[in-house]
């Protein structure tokens, strides 16, 4: 059984193709990056395959099950989780508090539970905090967890928007653009974290990224995108003598 | 005017606008969390009292579980509301489920009237509420003490639910994102669900508490009752449920202020809300505990 499979995704908004006919398998453990020019379809697919918009055509599967049709939250639940190309954090709560919502999907006390079963929601409570926390170490922002998520500078912000995807327990993690608004140093940091956190969760990476250095470092393949249409793929050394991705590139500007 | 009489007015105004609160506090819990104004809150709880009324009468129960069955069997209907009207419309735009809001407001009137028929009837007064109290000169009636207590235990309750629980915070979290609380897991329309459930629960004990108050019940009650306390949550700051109770107990002053000072003028006492509406909307939007406008 493939572990993560798209075939022939295709997303029309009117007449715009947006995504044509997309197909890409990832095995267990991969880190695959996704690139190309700005408005090539690149969030698009995440947002199909988080549940966000309904593909036109085509089928995902991860471990066997089909994904499209499903609610966002059964997605997520099922083992997938995302962060955003423009950050969407829950400014107003506290830091543990973000990661704390994403931890919901693992609890199994219901409402009524947390009326009647206090010991229960308790426990539970008490594991969700001690699990946000955990995360947060995770991504070295322990000791912020009071402060409110919107005040973070815009790197933390990156890395608390990871916290709060692993907290759902993933095992196929989509980050759209990382490392977009970070300096090298940041950028090189962000790098060792993803390293380590796939092995740390056996994540499975997915990920969209304009620096194209970090993509060419962190990735083991790479798929290229233009106008929705997939122009090439392989791994870095491949893509970077690609001719038709060289000419994506520099035919864009 | 001396102390005794300020001391009644004082008793009359905190009950009135603990009514208004509770029944507010539904209307911004839904607004804060699916921006919608439900029209039909106020129809919700004038279910609530039908539901009370026929419990003790046909079914002969003793208030105390008529009463709780009632709030239940409102806040089922409010589930059942959001899941028929409210949740097909949930992705169009907004003024789609205002309208529908509005839709389901008629309905309900309308259902009222085949089913329980037009015809006033008389709400039972149970003694423990009903006693008259005298204190000096000061007299009132045991329910005027019983409205506040219970809205204060109603509202400690729903302020616990959102500030201090995971559906709370899941609440908060809808409110400021739907789209992302979904992907973070969250089932969106169970949290939505329960939001309506707590709003319609606590419009139907502000509906009891009313219909013991002014004893008589009709299925058009809920019309002014539910318009004014929608004015209690928008002067509290719609959206915020301490607001919803301020602005609540500051409209049941300031209507029984106007009807202590000007008795002459009592027959403009309906026209205070929609007085102090304009004047909000005309100078304070967000209403007074509101938050920021977002972008």
């Amino acid at each position: 059984m493939e572990f993560f499979t798209v075939r022939n995704l295709t997303m029309k908004f009117g007449g715009l193709v947006a995504v044509n006919d997309f197909d890409i398998t990832l095995k267990k453990g991969e880190i695959v990056g996704l690139i190309g020019p700005n408005g090539a379809g690149k969030t698009t697919v995440f947002n199909m395959i988080a549940g966000y918009y309904a593909p036109t055509s085509g089928t995902i599967h991860f471990q066997g099950k089909l994904l499209n049709g499903k609610k966002a939250n059964e997605i997520t639940r099922s083992g997938v989780a995302r962060t955003f190309q423009n950050i969407r954090l829950f400014t107003e709560l506290t830091v543990v508090e973000n990661v704390m919502i994403a931890y919901h999907c693992r609890l199994r006390s219901t409402f009524l539970g947390a009326a009647l079963r206090l010991p229960l929601y308790r426990r539970e409570e008490k594991q969700m905090y001690e699990g946000a926390m955990e995360f947060l170490r995770e991504v070295e922002l322990e000791d912020l967890s009071r402060e409110q998520a919107g005040s973070l500078p815009y790197g933390m912000q990156r890395r608390l928007e990871i916290a709060r995807a692993l907290a759902t327990g993933p095992q196929l993690l989509l980050l759209d653009e990382p490392a977009a608004g970070m300096n090298p140093n940041e950028t090189q940091d962000l790098l060792q974290l993803i390293l380590r956190l796939r092995e740390k969760y056996r994540l499975t990476v997915f990920l969209i990224e304009h620096d194209m250095k970090f993509v060419m470092q962190l990735c083991e393949r790479i798929q290229v995108l233009d106008y929705g249409t997939t122009i090439a793929s392989g791994t870095p050394e491949e893509i970077q003598q690609n001719e038709r991705v060289i000419e994506a590139y520099l035919g864009e500007g | 005017m001396d102390f005794s009489l300020i001391a009644q007015q004082l008793i009359n105004a905190v009950s009135l606008g603990s009514l208004y609160g509770l029944i507010a506090i539904g209307y911004t819990m839904v607004y804060g969390i699916l921006r919608l104004i439900n029209f039909a809150h106020g129809d919700v709880m004038m279910m609530g009292c039908f539901f009370a009324f026929y419990g003790i009468m046909i079914f002969s129960m003793p208030w105390w579980l008529s009463f709780p069955i009632a709030i239940v069997l409102t806040a089922f209907l409010g589930i059942l509301i959001d899941r028929g009207a409210y949740r097909p419309v949930r992705n169009a735009p907004r003024i789609s489920a205002l309208i529908t809001a509005i839709g389901v407001s008629f309905f309900l009137e309308n259902l009222g009237l085949v089913v329980f028929g037009g015809r006033p009837k008389g709400f039972p007064r149970p003694e423990i509420f009903g006693g008259i109290y005298t204190f000096g000169d000061i007299r009132f009636l045991g329910l005027s003490i019983w409205v506040p207590l219970i809205a204060l235990v109603l509202l400690s309750g729903i302020l616990f639910l959102v500030y201090r629980t995971r559906v709370g915070r899941a609440m908060r979290c809808i409110s400021y994102d739907m789209e992302t609380t979904r992907i973070m897991g969250v089932d969106v329309n169970r949290i939505i669900a329960i939001t309506f459930a707590a709003g319609s629960a606590a419009a139907a004990a502000g509906g009891i508490l009313w219909a013991m108050k002014y004893p008589q019940i009709n299925p058009l009650m809920g019309i002014i009752p539910g318009l004014k306390a929608f004015v209690a949550a928008v002067l509290g700051g719609i959206g915020n449920v301490v607001g919803a109770m301020l602005g609540g107990l500051i409209l049941g002053m300031a209507e029984i202020l106007l009807v202590a000072i000007r008795p002459d003028l009592s027959g403009y006492r309906d026209a205070i809300a929609f007085g102090i509406l304009i004047l909000i909307l005309l100078f304070r939007p967000t209403g007074l505990m509101g938050e920021k406008l977002p972008e």
